[in-house]
């Protein structure tokens, strides 16, 4: 047993000696290192961080404490205070105890050892090189070029005899580039190494220099919008992500509720897959112990069920999906890694029916409304199609209600991993207006 | 101790050959209750001790963090933050010179600290504000009460010994109303650097969940806004989003420096109408988030970005400063110990004009008066996106019908030209729960203004 569970477990024994009824310890370690750019100025950045949060309860009584270090000194005044401030919380009726202990359900583990022992020397000299090759080109100026490593390990116990923990490793590259007036970013991110930083470069720069010619629309139109992979994800994870969570649902926060088993998405199916291999949600457990697994949420536009956490899932009688997340002082509820599925055409096709292409990212997608389905945001690199072509066009605003146009929802064959824990296809949305 | 263990580090740095090393000690308390329809789903309290290390070597940068807070544990940090920063070497960054040797920045006038506050006041705060939602025929309410506080103390290797005391609360409210199949949502935050004797009056649970009642009525009611290049009026607390968003971060000294602002070697320059002035201060009697000095030690001055349409100034960090050869203005931030110092905002504000705020309304023909911001993002050519909430069309010099969710864009360069009123009264407003992002790091801020008016594209509905 390694020190981050033995410490875990020597948690939740202490929170039980203090009076606590049930007990749970987080105990988690992440290291990364980063190494990127200003302009053309390099900069390096280490960070080692611990961190324990404490879940306890006093008969219905709920609380949480949370620290950034893992002493065992550290623990022992969280868990006091958790314990405390337990006494004195407002019974949770709904409150059904913490997760039982049960067996994972696959066994990929996304730990590179690769990611863990890098250098920075090493990353110094690809970040460096990058920088150079991106300025090959004198039409572009580097905003900043990133290269990131990140190693955790976290622990999971508590007094139903959870005892888990389990460690991964994330690197990513990412670079933002100027051409004159215009802008384009991209990134990559895996469990493993990546280190070709060439196609994330490419990929900016087409962007940057397509939206240094881009001309203004000019017009305010409505019709369809072709959401590339990574446009779709940034819009899904604001817009509809909140809306099939479960606690959402219980508070009255989702627009979902009393709608399993009604068509609520046109045609998309949607699933949760905490087990996919190579996933950048993938684990073995969530953030409270509970087995990761496969979860259709909407099939065939059809709701088929939400996202669970043990006390969501208690509460509306049903299983815990594995999709705990911690935050401060409480257990949320988050993916894993979402798959929206492919449909019947090819990305030309759509093309075609589209008036506008999204691609970049969504400005201001955080600021959709999740209650009522309605968004407004906008696209930083769109395209206009003109008699089958794509022009480029300065930066559109875009905005619908994701349910009133469900039925004009139509996603491509293939599926694409969007390096933000979605895999999905570039998506058609019709009914929407376009102001540019 | 904090000292006797931070010296030890930058002891270490120096012996391995770095030209400065800067300890930064964090010791900080973030609590949170999260009520939701009657029940606390979130009681939380979390503790941030940790140490960053900044040094230079051959002109370049490094930074490590620790959460080990033994002697042994920041030689170790200093040691890593050593090798990043020879790993870039050579390189030509340097710091400007710190204003300050030793000084001790401390809140003056807190009554009632936080940390002072029995949990059960701190409960009742949030039920106060939940009952009042409910009476008010709320479908789903959340009440949130957060605090953050605490002191980060900053040691370098030329002598500098500084200690900042940092304090923000707050409580907000969030209410769902429901008629027949209609939804109408509001939002309300109240934050303070002060005591808990920001909690009284219009900063009191039950003014705050009382505004975000309105705002919910009226979003009952409300259509989508019309799409289009319209006029629109942005009530103070969007208006400091303009400031902020759009505005402010283009004057952040590393992406001047950087190159990719628009604003880069502007100083001088007319950039917008004579009716805007535009404010950066880690302090304003109106309003907003303290901070006395930044996480540099550096106290904070307040900067005039803006005046009278004339671009005067940058936001500094010691970094950035040396860059650009000018001094540094109290502006490097970091969210936390594990993260590096990089150039942000504190409060950022438009400023008074000679308006009434109803005047302006009265001479407008047909737009948009906009109030509750949902956030926004710009990006480094000044192209920005901010949404509202909540708003009116204003037709002949009338408020009408309510709108809702409404994005507006544009480009902060051109826009500010087009500002061609501002209301004497001035509001800055902070909060506990969240602030500015930049660089994957989130630090509190105020913002504020003004009521505005200028020309927009509004992405709405077509009709």
């Amino acid at each position: 047993m390694s020190e981050l569970l033995n410490l875990a477990e020597w948690g939740v024994k202490r929170a039980l000696e203090l009076g606590a009824d049930e007990a749970e310890v987080y105990v988690s370690a992440y290291a990364s290192r980063e190494v990127y750019s200003e302009g053309t100025r390099l900069k390096a950045v280490a960070s080692d961080s611990r961190g324990v949060q404490v879940r306890v309860a006093k008969g219905r009584r709920v609380a949480a404490a949370v620290a950034t270090s893992a002493s065992r000194e550290v623990l022992e005044d969280a868990v006091r205070r958790a314990v405390e401030m337990a006494a004195k919380a407002e019974e949770d009726p709904h409150w059904r105890g913490l997760p039982d202990p049960e067996p994972p359900r696959h066994g990929w583990v996304g730990f590179d050892e690769g990611v863990a022992t890098v250098d920075v020397e090493w990353m110094a000299r690809l970040v460096k090189d990058a920088v150079a090759e991106a300025q090959r080109d004198p039409r572009l100026k580097v905003s900043s070029i990133s290269f990131g490593v990140g190693y955790g390990r976290r622990a999971v116990a508590n007094s139903r005899g959870v005892a888990v923990e389990e460690r991964g490793t994330r690197s990513g590259i990412s670079a933002s580039l100027k051409a004159g007036e215009g802008s384009g970013s991209h990134w990559v991110s895996s469990r493993s190494l990546v280190s070709d930083y060439h196609p994330v470069l490419e990929e900016a720069a087409r962007l940057a220099l397509d939206s240094s010619r881009a001309e203004k629309l000019g017009e305010t139109v409505k019709g369809a919008v072709l959401f590339r992979a990574r446009t779709l994800a940034m819009l899904l994870s604001s817009l509809l992500v909140p809306a099939l969570s479960a606690m959402n649902v219980l508070e009255g926060f989702s627009p979902l509720a009393g709608k399993l088993g009604q068509r609520v998405l046109g045609n998309l199916t949607i699933v949760d897959d905490g087990t996919l291999p190579g996933g950048l949600g993938t684990s073995a457990f969530d953030d409270e112990g509970v087995a990761r697994r496969r979860t259709v949420l909407v099939e065939g536009g059809v709701l088929r069920g939400y996202l669970h956490n043990t006390y969501t899932a208690r509460r509306m009688g049903v299983e815990s999906t594995g999709n705990a997340s911690r935050g401060m002082g409480s257990v949320g509820i988050s993916p894993s890694n979402l798959i929206v599925a492919g449909g019947a055409s090819s990305e030309r096709e759509l093309e075609a029916e589209a008036k506008v292409v999204a691609e970049g990212y969504l400005l201001s997608v955080h600021t959709v409304n999740p209650v009522t389905g309605n968004f407004s945001v906008v696209i930083s690199n769109p395209y206009a199609v003109k008699g089958g072509d794509l022009a480029p066009v300065k930066p559109v605003a875009v905005s619908g209600n994701i349910y009133e146009v469900a039925e004009l929802i139509k996603p491509a064959r293939r599926v694409k991993d969007t390096a933000m824990g979605i895999h999905a296809p570039d998506t058609l949305i019709g009914g929407l207006t376009v102001t540019g | 101790m904090g000292e006797d263990i931070a010296m030890g580090a930058i002891e270490e740095a120096i012996s391995l050959g770095a030209s400065f090393a800067e300890v930064r000690l964090e010791d900080t308390v973030r609590e949170l209750i999260t009520y939701v329809n009657g029940r606390v789903v979130a009681l939380g309290f979390q503790r941030s001790r940790g140490a960053g290390v900044r040094v230079l070597y051959g002109g370049s940068v490094g930074f490590a963090s620790t959460c080990d807070l033994t002697r042994e544990g920041l030689r170790a940090a200093a040691r890593e933050a050593v090798k990043a920063a020879r790993a870039l070497a050579p390189g030509d960054r340097g710091l400007a010179p710190h204003p300050l040797r030793s000084r001790v920045f401390r809140l003056e006038g807190v009554k009632l600290h936080p940390s002072q506050v029995p949990l059960e006041e701190k409960l009742e705060l949030v039920k106060r504000a939940y009952k009042v939602a409910k009476e008010g025929g709320a479908a789903s309410a959340t009440a949130r009460y957060g605090a953050h506080y605490g002191s980060v103390l900053v040691y370098t290797s030329e002598g500098v010994e500084v200690e900042v005391e940092r304090l923000v609360v707050g409580v907000s409210a969030s209410v769902v109303l429901r008629e027949a199949d209609r939804v109408g949502d509001g939002f309300e935050t109240h934050g303070a650097s002060r005591g808990f004797e920001a909690f009284e009056g219009e900063g009191s649970p039950e003014a705050v969940a009382e505004r975000a009642l309105s705002h919910a009525r009226d979003a009952l009611k409300a259509s989508r806004p019309p799409a289009g290049y319209l006029t629109v009026i942005t009530r103070p607390e969007l208006t400091g989003v303009f400031a902020h968003e759009s505005f402010g971060h283009l004057t952040e000294g590393d992406f001047v420096a950087a190159g990719t602002s628009p604003l880069t070697g502007r100083l001088g320059e007319a950039i917008a109408s004579e009716e805007v002035t535009i404010v950066d201060a880690g302090f304003d009697e109106r309003g907003g988030y303290v901070l006395l000095a930044d996480d540099e030690g550096v106290p904070a001055r307040k900067v005039v970005l803006v005046e009278r349409g004339v671009l005067k100034g940058y936001l500094h960090s010691r970094e950035s400063a040396a860059l650009l050869g000018m001094e540094p203005t109290g502006n490097g931030r970091a969210q936390s110990f594990a993260h590096e110092v990089i150039v942000r905002m504190r409060n950022t504000f438009f400023e008074a004009g000679s308006w009434g705020e109803e005047e302006i309304v009265e001479e407008t023909k047909h737009g948009l008066l906009l109030d509750k911001p949902a956030g926004g993002q710009v990006e480094e050519d000044g192209t920005f996106t901010f949404n509202a909430r909540i708003g009116y069309l204003v037709e002949n010099g009338e408020i009408k019908e309510p709108v809702r969710d409404v994005v507006l864009a544009g480009n902060i360069l051109e826009m500010l030209k087009h500002v061609d009123a501002a209301s004497k009264r001035v509001v800055i407003t902070t909060s506990p729960f969240g602030g500015c992002g930049k660089m994957g790091q989130m630090v509190h801020v105020g913002d504020g203004g003004p009521t505005l008016r200028t020309k927009l594209l509004v992405g709405g509905e077509r009709r």
